[in-house]
């Protein structure tokens, strides 16, 4: 390709809060340069995955080549590509940027700066973006852009001059944006006669291909037959097929410096393709990898068992395919008295977990317990030994611990003022502390706050969320381990401890996790042929205890035609719920209630 | 395999408050055009082929209240039914009847029309508690109507009594019974009240109007009943139903048994072939539909045969002989004996010698017996 060409070449991302409207602007673009038509244009059609549809977000990124006959009559090779637009998945989104030179900062004109705005417009400035300052949803009466406009300039201190003014549900300013890419975003300066350095920044399975991997190119080029080296496992392997997503799947003769696209080379692991990694030619090594590479580490964990013990096997073998498609989680096998074998798994966040489980069910058809997701606690034992805890159930005694160490994050949290009375409150009972109060206009505030990890991972954000009437928004970064008094939560039933069920609490606060796990507990499982003990314990020492009182009797007094008919429904129907529960001991204890820490409420 | 009639006939005097069957209050018009369609329905199954050669065991007149329907309309009901499919030469044919609802003639009618088998649906014999469900008779009604009964002829007879009423007392539940057995019946249902979903017993009970139905002494009458009837020569065969020896209901036992019926009037259900299916639930959507010569189905569920086996053993349990394990097949076999042996360690069930049947414990159980075999 010729220096010509490279110098057409935009590559870019749209950087927003969520619902802010990135979605609805990636379809215009799409439409506005007939890269696919009004009617193929499913709403928001790089959202592939029916989960993302579901929860209207994005997990995976993408990357979409548009070509693009701007204003001043050339024609670009424009390449969107989409970032995922959820905490848990920070170091994706900084990887997809990096293969960026510019970013389109979207922020809604009725929602002004949001924790995520801020969160994602760092992460581009680190990766020296020019920043394109986008307002959007400028035709609802609602909207206040010169508010907006303020709020960029002093948050993010970006220069807010040339900031574009759009609504991407009616299709206003939307070629505007386009060329605003072109006029300002730079070309990639890569060089074509080095040899080969590619950014890999997403990939996933495909049942015929093996792993896809989205790279940009960053020196050279990339074709069928070449030899190519992953330089973080230096593996080797032969490109079998480059493309590009436009945004059908189509094949091209090679991918050339700046470009960015797909590379297939019959790789079978997912873990093969870490995310951040630098693809070399395996003949020809380029000087060093690329900067920004880091393994990813799963911050949350939980047990997942399959209901049905039998189905130990499938549930291995779809964690395994899942791996494929995904190597940020992460999954090994456990044993555990009340459930049998099951896996103890990894995750970025909670998110992520919840994704993870629902298309285990969904896709794998399979019946899944998870326990309650733990944060991974570092004891220090007496005998001098470092222990990464990610089950509860295998902490030592305390008087085996020296210390006891649990993960902390700096939060940002933006909200209206009217709410900083009940965010302080919040985060005060999460064991905050206060880092900071800023301002960002005189109805916004922005608070940055220390908090531990295990306090947020539960139920944070959505109590954030009901105490501002959904205004709020976070954002977090890990920062660390500090020391903590903490202490281990047991709970039995009748008599007897249940380790599915253990968990780890402040020790302040340990009474009140028992007793309201105890409640939450004695809600969920049913009633059944006897009386239930449910009780909270540390160590030996109860503090709480709950009892689910027995049913006397459940049988059909009338059972003739009638009664059949609807009684048979009825039961085939209890016999589904039967299959979610899971017997301990005597007890039948459903699914949810193995997940009753995330249900305790109220402080 | 045996074969039973059921026709719903959906009218009463007034509607009880535990009630939730599909009825209406009785209208002499309604009833007129309601008998007409089931006319039709009759001829339509009896045209067909899937009845096959089989000729009805049993005939069971159940609702709401049939009496409420002239004597000559269930006369001329039971004539048609023998006409288009052949009744068994000594078919048991039952009415359910109201005591208020009868008189000599009507049931010397109903008896030389070939009904020989009467149900008087009694519930208590204490008029408060019948009240308090919104039941209105007397037991001056009552002990006329048995008295009829038995000089038309009636040779089977059953009360049909509920226990854990509002207000009900385990003392007032043996006078009941007491009661029930000075009028020397042949047959004697007794269920615990059960409280359906939207019944006017329902809402009472949720706005607190009326105490919750307390489970331990509906357990004790349970007791209480089973003691005093089998004490006076009765015999316990199914959950909630005993009689004299040799007066078990003959239609009942098909539900229980996989025997087969074929359910008439709206919202009457079937179960013939493997396949269970089910009326309309609406009286004017079933004439309607009949008026148009169609059958008034709504759904049907063809079962599969180990489907049909797993219900058949479901249902069979409820028979205190319970029920013999032989004739199911293969691999289904393997998991129905775990769930069996799980059963029987949790005390629910007994097993011997190639039968299974419930235990005392596993009779108060039984839906949690089925929800485990189905």
């Amino acid at each position: 390709m010729s220096k010509d060409l490279q110098t057409r070449i935009r590559n870019f991302s749209i950087i927003a809060h969520i619902d802010h409207g990135k979605s609805t602007l990636a379809d215009r673009f799409l439409e506005t340069t007939g890269a696919i038509t009004a009617r193929e244009s499913r709403d928001q059609i790089l959202d592939a995955m029916d989960l993302e549809r579901e929860r209207g977000i994005t997990i995976k990124a993408h990357a979409v080549a548009i070509r693009y006959k701007a204003d001043d009559g050339q024609t670009y090779q424009l390449h969107l590509i989409d970032t995922p637009g959820h905490v848990d998945f920070t170091y994706e989104v900084s990887r997809s940027l990096a293969a960026c030179e510019g970013a389109i900062l979207l922020v809604d004109a009725t929602q002004g700066v949001e924790a995520q705005t801020i969160a994602n417009a760092h992460l581009a400035m680190a990766n020296n973006l020019t920043i394109l300052p986008v307002i959007n949803k400028i035709d609802l009466p609602s909207s206040d852009v010169d508010g907006v406009k303020h709020q960029i300039q002093e948050v993010l201190g970006l220069d807010v001059d040339d900031t574009l003014l759009i609504s991407a549900k009616e299709g206003r300013g939307v070629r505007e944006v386009l060329e605003a890419v072109v006029a300002r975003v730079p070309p990639p300066s890569g060089d074509p006669d080095k040899p080969l350095k590619a950014l890999i920044f997403d990939s996933w399975f495909d049942n015929y291909q093996g792993i896809i991997v989205l790279t940009r190119i960053v020196d050279g080029s990339i074709k069928p037959g070449t030899k190519i080296r992953l330089m973080s496992n230096n593996k080797i392997f032969e490109v079998l097929e480059v493309g590009q997503f436009t945004p059908k799947r189509t094949k091209t003769e090679r991918l050339n410096t700046g470009e960015v696209g797909y590379v297939c080379a019959g790789i079978r692991e997912a873990a093969d393709t870490k995310i951040g990694d630098t693809i070399a030619d395996a003949n020809r090594s380029t000087d060093a990898a690329l900067p920004g590479y880091k393994e990813v580490k799963p911050l949350v964990f939980c047990g997942l068992y399959s209901t049905d013990t039998a189905r130990f096997e499938d549930l291995r073998d779809a964690l395994q395919k899942l791996r494929l498609n995904d190597s940020s989680f992460a999954y090994e096998p456990e044993t555990s008295l009340a459930l049998g074998f099951g896996f103890r798994c990894g995750f970025l966040g909670l998110l992520h977990m919840e994704i993870i489980q629902e298309r285990l069910e969904r896709e794998y058809e399979l019946t899944l317990i998870t326990t309650a997701p733990t944060v991974v606690y570092q004891v220090l034992t007496t005998k001098g030994e470092i222990l990464q805890i990610d089950n509860p159930a295998k902490l030592p005694s305390p008087s085996a611990i020296a210390s006891f160490e649990e993960p902390f994050i700096q939060a940002t949290i933006i909200t209206p003022e009217r709410y900083v009375g009940n965010i302080l409150q919040l985060c005060q009972d999460r064991r905050g502390t206060q880092k900071g109060l800023q301002y960002l206009d005189p109805t916004r505030v922005m608070l940055t706050y220390e908090l531990p990890l295990n306090e947020v991972i539960l139920d944070f954000y959505d109590k954030l969320k009901s105490k501002t009437q959904g205004y709020a928004s976070l954002d977090y970064e890990l920062i660390g381990y500090r020391e903590s008094d903490l202490v281990k939560i047991d709970m039995l039933l009748n008599g007897e401890t249940v380790d599915a069920l253990s968990f780890i609490a402040h020790k302040e606060k340990a009474h009140l996790r028992g007793r309201q796990m105890a409640e939450k507990m004695k809600e969920l499982i049913p009633k059944q042929m006897f009386e239930i003990a449910i009780q909270a314990a540390i160590g030996n020492k109860v503090i709480a205890r709950e009892t689910v009182g027995a049913i006397k009797k459940n049988v059909t007094a009338k059972c003739y035609g009638g009664d059949i008919s609807r009684k048979r429904k009825l039961w085939e129907k209890q016999k589904e719920g039967k299959k979610r529960m899971k017997q301990i001991g005597r007890v039948e204890v459903p699914q949810e209630a193995f997940l009753a820490l995330l249900k305790v409420t109220g402080e | 395999m045996a074969l039973g009639i059921y026709i719903h006939a959906p009218f009463c005097r007034t509607r009880c408050s535990f009630c939730a069957f599909y009825l209406r209050i009785h209208r002499e018009d309604q009833a007129h055009t309601y008998v007409d369609a089931v006319k039709r329905e009759i001829r339509l199954y009896a045209g067909r082929a899937s009845l096959g050669e089989h000729r009805p065991d049993t005939l069971y007149f159940g609702g709401g209240t049939p009496t409420t329907l002239r004597p000559e309309q269930l006369a001329d009901l039971v004539a048609i039914v023998r006409d288009c499919f052949g009744l068994a030469e000594r078919a048991e044919v039952t009415v359910e009847a109201h005591p208020d609802s009868v008189t000599e003639e009507g049931l010397q009618t109903l008896r030389q029309a070939g009904v020989n088998r009467i149900s008087f649906g009694v519930q208590s014999m204490d008029e408060e508690e019948l009240i308090q469900v919104g039941r209105k008779t007397s037991r001056a009604a009552l002990d006329r109507a048995v008295a009829h009964a038995r000089t038309a002829g009636f040779a089977n007879l059953n009360l049909d009594l509920i226990y854990g009423l509002p207000g009900q007392t385990p003392a007032s539940w043996r006078e009941t019974l007491a009661q029930a057995l000075a009028l020397v019946p042949d047959h004697l249902s007794c269920y615990a009240l059960t409280v359906e979903d939207k019944t006017h017993l329902q809402v009472s009970l949720h706005r607190g109007d009326l105490p919750e139905p307390d489970q331990d002494v509906q357990n004790a009458m349970e007791d209480e009943a089973a003691s005093l009837l089998t004490a006076s020569g009765f015999q316990r065969y199914e959950i909630s139903n005993y009689c004299r020896p040799g007066h078990a209901c003959r239609h009942n036992l098909l539900y229980w048994q996989g025997g087969e019926y074929l359910g008439l009037g709206p919202s009457a259900q079937s179960y013939l072939n493997g396949c269970r299916f089910g009326n309309v639930e609406d009286l004017t959507a079933y004439q309607d539909r009949l008026a148009a010569g169609e059958p008034a189905v709504l759904q049907s569920e063809q079962l599969s045969p180990a489907q049909q086996r797993r219900e058949a053993l479901v249902f069979g349990l409820r028979l205190i002989e319970g029920i013999s394990l032989d004739g199911a097949s293969e691999d289904s076999v393997d998991q129905r004996d775990q769930t069996l042996q799980r059963l029987r360690q949790k005390g629910l069930v007994e097993l011997e010698e190639g039968r299974v049947r419930l235990t005392a414990l596993g009779r108060r159980f039984a839906d949690q017996v089925a929800v485990e075999l189905l």
